[in-house]
């Protein structure tokens, strides 16, 4: 077992992902062991999250697994390392900012429709419960982000967009109804 | 944005990537990382199996194309079967039956193994005897479904054959690949 290790050590990286490619999980590990700190520092420099840098370091060596199949030998490992990690990070901060432009479009939209029937909106309200309305008013009324609701209501950020998300939906049924 | 540039962007940011300084990732990301890999290198043995029956499935037809026994083979249909068949007995009838459960596993063992993905191989290998025997025995428990005339002592040679020719093209299609990999075709 020690011999395997010490031989194992010795591999260039590039023997090392011939016999990841052949399916040794020992490979894999000292590939690891070897490349996740530079990775990890990498992402961990460039993306201001420490959460979203670990996400996408876990994404990088994950892309690097389904892809092992696809590398060429005879090709230098560290280049083609860093090009995964890379288009990972890539990949990850295009998908943040699609999200963040469809949550904003959504609230725009939602605020629009409240601010369309202003008359009626005491009468929609009526339908919500205490938590709903409270909810709505902290959003729209007070202009608070999801965090800060979220401590004020004693809850997590993504029960007060659900809690949001179904406070309108039951107000725009209201206006509807009328 | 000019191709140049763009390669040269790569080529910045590579440099940096090179002397970008190491930061430990947490144990926790380790775990999750290593976890699922792990578990992709180790699939289950009933997966396996699975798969094997389902490329036995496939090699069915071929092999029974060439069999005597069914009736429905080409040996059959050609008139071939008269001519080869005092060939074919010359090893008897004990070496008959080794020699076609050899080859009616041992072609399912030598596709999968170039089909199946390395650690698949590699896990079907760990473990030949028992995943051999089990899909030897499936075989032969169709034949008997299909209404061959099987009695103890060829079905047990039979079984010997499959498993051995099983072992045996396993053991060549791994190794082929591994070269293949190896020389980096």
């Amino acid at each position: 077992m020690a011999d395997e290790n010490d031989k194992i050590e010795r591999l260039s990286d590039e023997e090392l992902m011939s016999r990841y490619k052949l399916g040794e999980y020992p490979a894999f590990e000292e590939l690891y062991r070897r490349h996740s700190g530079r990775v990890y520092g990498f992402i961990l420099n460039r993306i201001k999250s420490r959460e979203r840098a670990e996400e996408l370091f876990q994404e990088s060596f994950l892309r690097l697994h389904r892809n092992r199949s696809r590398y060429n030998d005879s090709l230098p490992f560290l280049p083609w390392l860093f090009t995964i990690a890379r288009s990972a990070m890539i990949d990850g901060v295009r998908a943040d900012a699609r999200s963040q432009r469809t949550q904003q479009s959504f609230e725009e939209q939602n605020l629009a429709e409240l601010q369309a029937v202003p008359v009626s909106i005491d009468l929609g309200i009526q339908s919500l419960s205490s938590r709903e309305r409270e909810a709505v008013e902290l959003r729209y009324g007070s202009d608070l982000d999801f965090n800060a609701i979220a401590a004020r209501l004693n809850t997590s950020s993504t029960n007060v967009r659900q809690i949001i998300s179904r406070a309108v939906r039951k107000l725009r049924a209201a206006f509807i109804d009328r | 944005m000019r191709p140049n540039d763009s390669n040269k962007e790569w080529r910045t940011e590579f440099n940096s990537f090179m002397e970008e300084e190491s930061v430990t990732p947490p144990l926790r990301i380790k775990d999750l990382v290593h976890g699922q890999i792990f578990r992709d290198f180790n699939p289950p043995p009933w997966k396996i199996s699975l798969k094997m029956a389902a490329v036995m499935l496939i090699t069915l037809p071929l092999n029974l194309f060439l069999c005597p026994q069914f009736g429905m083979g080409f040996l059959e249909a050609s008139g071939l079967r008269s001519v080869l068949m005092p060939y074919i007995m010359i090893f008897g009838i004990y070496g008959c039956m080794a020699l076609c459960g050899a080859i009616f596993i041992g072609t399912t063992t030598l596709i999968a193994s170039f089909v199946f993905r390395p650690e698949e191989v590699k896990a079907i290998r760990s473990q030949r005897l028992l995943q051999l025997s089990f899909l030897s025995l499936l075989a032969l428990g169709s034949f008997v479904c299909f209404g061959a005339d099987v009695f103890l002592s060829t079905g047990l040679v039979w079984l010997l054959g499959a498993v051995f020719g099983g072992v045996a093209s396993l053991e060549l299609g791994w190794r082929v690949r591994e070269r293949l990999a190896f020389d980096g075709i």
